[in-house]
């Protein structure tokens, strides 16, 4: 079943393998050591948070914390649906590999606990080898300008990518609401406030109601 | 710092993932609804504040390759493809304007 999963996580590989590369050229392009760069792929292991990390640490670090934890905050659903799925024996380690890719494949498949880890391997080894390429032997291209300036872009479109599919119903209500918030928190300057607002008001916009 | 940062990230990261597992946390739709529409805002705000720039030649450039990424991903609907297209398509749309520009001003 380990294998199984390991042989599953094979799409995963090939879409983290270049954004993990792309990851560690921005990092390393906005200042960050090789040090600090594979430290936080080996420790967060998630995407998104990791881009946003990097990207809000320049302007302050209270809110380069907040805004990539805000943005996990998904992860407690994942893992409350994956609880219910599967039989976890081992909570502690299946809990660190679950990405939003992983959680949507094994969702789908419902195997066993040693799916699910034999797919974090596969996507966690993808990643962090994906970072450790990008930070070894992406040092060439950031001499570059044209290729730094093509990278700090690919931040935007990562976010549009990871946006794209979440556009349907209410979420469609969340993203415009959200976006709309930042941007004019960013038209004057604040735009990490804006994030933080961002994340409490799309929800509200959207018509979400605590029941 | 940005150490201290990684490891607050990682450690409040890991416990999302991990608390739920043990203890069925997030578990009414109402907190469950919350947290995934508040996700979309935070990716759609980042992706705005990623996008927009004062400079509207760079704006121009970087709206033109994001409409030829999201073309990339509804066709290839995988992550990697997308980003490496989006790359390709900004360099490409930049070498364009600046040759364009030459062109002009020559």
């Amino acid at each position: 079943m380990f294998r199984k999963g390991l042989a599953y996580s094979f799409p995963i590989v090939l879409a983290y393998l270049p954004v993990a590369f792309t990851f560690a050229m921005v990092a390393k392009n906005l200042g960050f050591s090789s040090l600090e760069t594979l430290l936080a792929s080996i420790l967060i292991f998630a995407g998104a948070s990791q881009f946003a990390l990097i990207t809000l640490s320049g302007k302050s670090i209270f809110t380069a914390i907040p805004v990539p934890l805000l943005l996990n905050l998904r992860h407690i659903v994942y893992s409350s649906i994956i609880s219910k799925s599967y039989r976890l024996r081992m909570p502690y380690i299946s809990a660190f590999g679950l990405t939003d890719e992983v959680f949507a494949t094994s969702v789908n498949l419902k195997e066993n606990e040693r799916f699910l880890i034999g797919l974090e391997v596969g996507a966690y080894s993808a990643w962090v080898g994906g970072t450790a390429i990008g930070v070894f032997a992406g040092s060439a291209f950031l001499l570059d300008d044209r290729i730094s300036s093509a990278l700090v872009f690919s931040l935007s479109a990562l976010f549009l990518v990871l946006l794209l599919p979440n556009l349907k119903e209410r979420h469609l209500r969340a993203a415009f609401g959200g976006g709309v918030v930042a941007l004019a928190f960013h038209l004057v300057n604040l735009s990490s406030l804006g994030i933080i607002v961002a994340a409490i008001a799309g929800p509200l916009l959207a018509g979400w109601r605590n029941d | 710092m940005i150490e201290i940062a990684i490891f607050i990230v990682a450690l409040g990261t890991y416990l999302m993932r991990f608390l739920p597992m043990k203890f069925n946390f997030g578990d009414s739709e109402s907190s469950k609804e919350f947290f995934t529409l508040s996700s979309t805002s935070i990716i759609s705000a980042l992706f705005v504040t990623s996008t927009f720039t004062f400079e509207p030649h760079e704006l121009s450039v970087r709206l033109l390759a994001l409409i030829l990424t999201a073309l990339a991903y509804y066709k290839s609907r995988n992550f990697g493809i997308s980003i490496i297209a989006a790359v390709l398509a900004y360099l490409f749309i930049k070498e364009v304007a600046k040759n364009f520009n030459l062109l002009c001003l020559g």
